[in-house]
């Protein structure tokens, strides 16, 4: 087993407060994503994990036994923990092959492990023979991979591994590092900026902010509830409407919502969050209850500012997609909620 | 990791007492000075010989930096910016004198014309010597200057004598300041080139001094000056260059700039640098084929004993100066600060004085302190190695800056203890850089003169100083065979330098 157990981490740097009491568990044979802003401690934290820096307080464990803690730290070299780092880190002077055998115990360098990994992340031989440099980027990324993983390591810790890529790399890489993770069976930690890839990377994503970890828990599940208005924000495109809960319900301009997760206290000035996808526009609908006051095209998608009956609200409703037909200004529509909401403290 | 904090302490540690030991001889000249006192000095510095020393040197300062300027943007300007015929070989003339030692071409004159001297001949052979040291910074600047400031000024109705007053001139200044600090420097310090010709400066009279009283306080004395006038034209250069900022403001890739048509000052051009280049390359070059096929020089008993001396004592100090080299280029570049810079400038500060003072410090330390050390291979590969450090330093800041520690980090994360990763991979990648240091080093210390003869052991022959005995008894036949070795081994180093200037940096 491979869990890996993070308690109460706090690392401080240059006498700034970097990583503040972060806790979470990474269940053996899981991907978790980390995903925070720039600068907000999350690769510091894998860098403790890897054994590069140790943490002023808390404790790293991994299967139970103490990597960092206390006075005792693991060096880096004797802790089984691959690291794939943000340009890959490739050594120069060394063939892919050499490069994926550098981690290899001597006896092994002969066997055919190389060749497996090389395999498992979908580097043809031809390619073995070559430099760094002749690779390109997302290459050079699987082959980053292949090394971290040639030793079988329980974890290994991804550190904004796609970021150098351009979007279309991007994405067929991210595939088949998933691909090759999830076929090794290897505890993987994945520190990202961007919350999509967050989101796809695997069973649990953590957010960390100003180096605590705001919320953790399934991908869906933290998606679907963010606990606070920041996180519901900072996971993607958000639409808040004025509202107050009553009977169960959150009543905004668009009528009464169904609420799913409440995170305000009781009484007056709450609203509610909307995803853009969960708006629905008819334009020839024979009971409308808005006018489009502006609307502009942006590719696939509309940015629409709505005045809505009776209450004359102003209501803007950016990048809502599946545009069924062209909307004009003056126009009367019927706009609509599907789904439910989650509620804030206005 | 706590052993991460403790690492660059003791590197500090290290790099500090490094930085003592290569202040330490200069230091030693001074401090004796402080001890012997004003009274027993103020006797032996004024005194009317000191005062003509005094006269000579700062002449040959203040007419010689001028003459290598104009000779060094001059040139620079011809090949880089006018329509002069077959600028590429004539830029690469232009920096040849660089290979010919000053001493060897100062022999050249001399043995054609046995009268030269005085302080005519001395600045005939310096400037000749020294120009491409301007002229080297200048084709650099000029390469890299946007010519978009010089067509802005045409647009604003200036004339190209005009424009190149008011607007290359200006920028040139660092360059140019840079160049002729280092053309002062080497005026300063140069003994060989002014003693064949029997043109006293400081640096010969201290060298006369050091043989008839052996180290005694009036080499000191007249050290001291020296020194003080070195250290005044160091901080007076980054005095007046301040802060001045003379880069490219704006963004994207400069343009090569449009020749400037020379039209009928074509011949005229042409004719001084053939003149130039005569008097640098041609005279120094027809004596040594003069001398060369005069008897059998070749033949000389001396000859191989000199060339496998030479190998040794350059190879030795090369991996010392690469090794004393390493931890203080390693300080700068992974833990860069103000204190690391610090040290690192401290440490370089004595190759920026003349070789016959850090040589006279070790002399005295040596006899007064451990006389054991007295002219021994220790002392000269010490003085070897605080004269070309820099050299070392350059290589190694580029090369160790090249290999990052994630790299390291890595290697660690796959199994490597911190020294094995260190020793696996960042080795590798910093070798051609210790190579190519070791090489510059190695050259350097192969030419040179004046600490190898105050400092090798009795009975030590290497070229310089088997060519300085020769040509000192004016056995200049048979000094000729270590003219040209000397010249050879300068050759890869001025490729080098040559090569650098030439990048086109953005």
């Amino acid at each position: 087993m491979s869990t890996l157990v993070l308690t109460g981490i706090t690392k401080h740097l240059g006498g700034q407060p970097v990583l503040q009491n972060v806790t979470l568990t990474v269940p053996s044979g899981s991907r978790t994503s980390v995903v925070g802003a720039s600068g907000s401690g999350k690769s510091t934290l894998l860098r403790l994990i890897a054994g590069f820096d140790a943490p002023d307080a808390g404790q790293i464990s991994l299967g139970g036994a103490v990597l960092a803690g206390g006075d005792s730290s693991v060096p880096a070299h004797r802790r089984g923990v691959g690291y794939v780092a943000q340009d890959g880190a490739l050594f120069p002077h060394l063939t892919v092959e050499q490069n994926i055998r550098f981690g290899l115990p001597r006896r092994a360098q002969r066997s055919a492990r190389v060749a497996e990994v090389a395999a498992l992340v979908a580097i043809g031989s031809t390619l073995l023979g070559r430099y760094p440099h002749e690779l390109s980027g997302g290459q050079q990324q699987r082959v980053a991979l292949a090394r971290a993983l040639a030793p079988e390591p329980e974890v290994v810790l991804l550190d904004e591994p796609f970021s150098a890529l351009d979007t279309g790399l991007r994405a067929s890489t991210r595939r088949a590092v998933i691909e090759a993770l999830e076929q090794s069976g290897v505890t993987t930690i994945l520190v990202t900026h961007d919350q999509d890839e967050a989101l796809s990377f695997g069973d649990q994503v953590a957010i960390i902010a100003g180096g605590r970890i705001s919320q953790a828990g399934p991908p869906a599940a933290v998606f679907d509830d963010p606990h606070t208005e920041d996180i519901a924000r900072f996971l993607g495109d958000a639409i808040f409407l004025a509202c107050s809960v009553r009977d169960g319900g959150a009543h905004t301009v668009l009528g009464s919502l169904a609420i799913t997760h409440d995170h305000s206290a009781p009484g007056e000035g709450q609203k509610a969050l909307v995803r853009p996808a969960q708006f629905t526009i008819d334009g020839g609908s024979a009971s409308p209850n808005a006018t489009i006051i502006d609307v502009q095209t942006v590719g696939a998608k509309l940015d629409v500012l709505l005045e809505v009956r009776p209450s004359r609200d102003v209501v803007r409703l950016p990048f809502v997609t599946a545009v069924p037909e062209r909307y004009r200004t003056g126009q009367a529509v019927r706009v609509d909620v599907v789904g439910g909401v989650v509620v804030y403290p206005g | 990791m706590a052993a991460g904090r403790l690492r660059p302490s003791l590197l500090l540690v290290t790099v500090a007492v490094l930085a003592v030991i290569m202040l330490l001889p200069v230091g030693y000249v001074v401090a004796i000075g402080f001890q012997v006192g004003w009274p027993t000095l103020a006797p032996l510095v004024f005194r009317p010989k000191v005062g003509e020393l005094l006269v000579n040197t700062v002449l040959l300062v203040v007419l010689g930096v001028p003459v290598t300027i104009l000779l060094g943007v001059g040139g620079a300007w011809l090949v880089e910016r006018t329509t002069l015929p077959g600028r590429r070989v004539w830029a690469v003339l232009l920096a040849a004198p660089l290979a010919v030692p000053a001493f060897v071409s100062s022999y050249g004159w001399v043995s054609a014309i046995p009268s030269i001297g005085g302080i005519g001949g001395g600045l005939l052979v310096a400037t000749l010597a020294y120009y491409p040291l301007v002229y080297l910074p200048a084709v650099a600047t000029l390469r890299r200057l946007d010519p978009a400031l010089e067509e802005s000024a045409r647009a604003l109705g200036l004339g190209p004598w005009r424009v190149f007053a008011r607007v290359v001139l200006p920028q040139l200044r660092l360059a140019v300041w840079g160049g002729g600090l280092v053309v002062a420097l080497h005026l300063l310090s140069e003994y060989g080139a002014f003693a064949l010709i029997r043109f006293d400066t400081f640096t010969t009279a201290i060298v006369v001094q050091y043989q008839s009283t052996f180290a005694g306080p009036a080499a000191s004395a007249l050290g001291i000056v020296l020194a003080g006038l070195c250290l005044i034209l160091l901080f007076g250069e980054s005095a007046t260059r301040g802060g001045a900022r003379y880069s490219r403001v704006g963004s994207g890739a400069a343009r090569p700039a449009v020749p400037q048509r020379l039209g009928r000052a074509t011949p005229v051009a042409l004719a001084g640098l053939v003149v130039l280049l005569v008097a640098a390359i041609g005279v120094p070059a027809a004596s040594l084929v003069r001398w060369l096929s005069i008897g059998d020089p070749w033949s000389q008993r001396e000859l191989p004993g000199a060339i496998v001396q030479t190998a040794g004592l350059a190879a030795i100090g090369a991996v010392a100066t690469v090794l004393v080299a390493l931890p203080i280029a390693w300080l700068t570049v992974r833990h860069p600060g103000r204190l690391p810079r610090f040290l690192e400038g401290a440490s370089s500060l004595a190759s920026s004085l003349p070789a016959i003072i850090i040589a006279l410090g070790l002399v005295t330390i040596t006899i007064r302190v451990v006389p054991a050390l007295y002219q021994s291979v220790f002392t000269v590969v010490l003085a070897y190695v605080i004269i070309f450090l820099p050299r070392a330093l350059v290589s190694l800041r580029a090369g160790i800056a090249q290999a990052p520690v994630s790299l390291e980090e890595a290697a660690r994360s796959l199994g490597r203890s911190p020294l094995v990763a260190r020793a696996q991979v960042t080795l590798p990648l910093i070798l051609p850089a210790l190579g190519a240091g070791a090489a510059l080093v190695g050259l350097g210390a192969a030419n040179e003169l004046t600490a190898t003869l105050l400092l090798a052991p009795s009975g030590t022959r290497t070229l310089a100083t088997q060519f300085w005995s020769a040509s000192t008894s004016v056995a200049y036949s048979d000094a000729a065979p270590y003219a040209l070795l000397l010249i050879v081994l300068s050759l890869p180093s001025v490729a080098i330098l040559f090569l650098q200037t030439r990048k086109r940096v953005r």
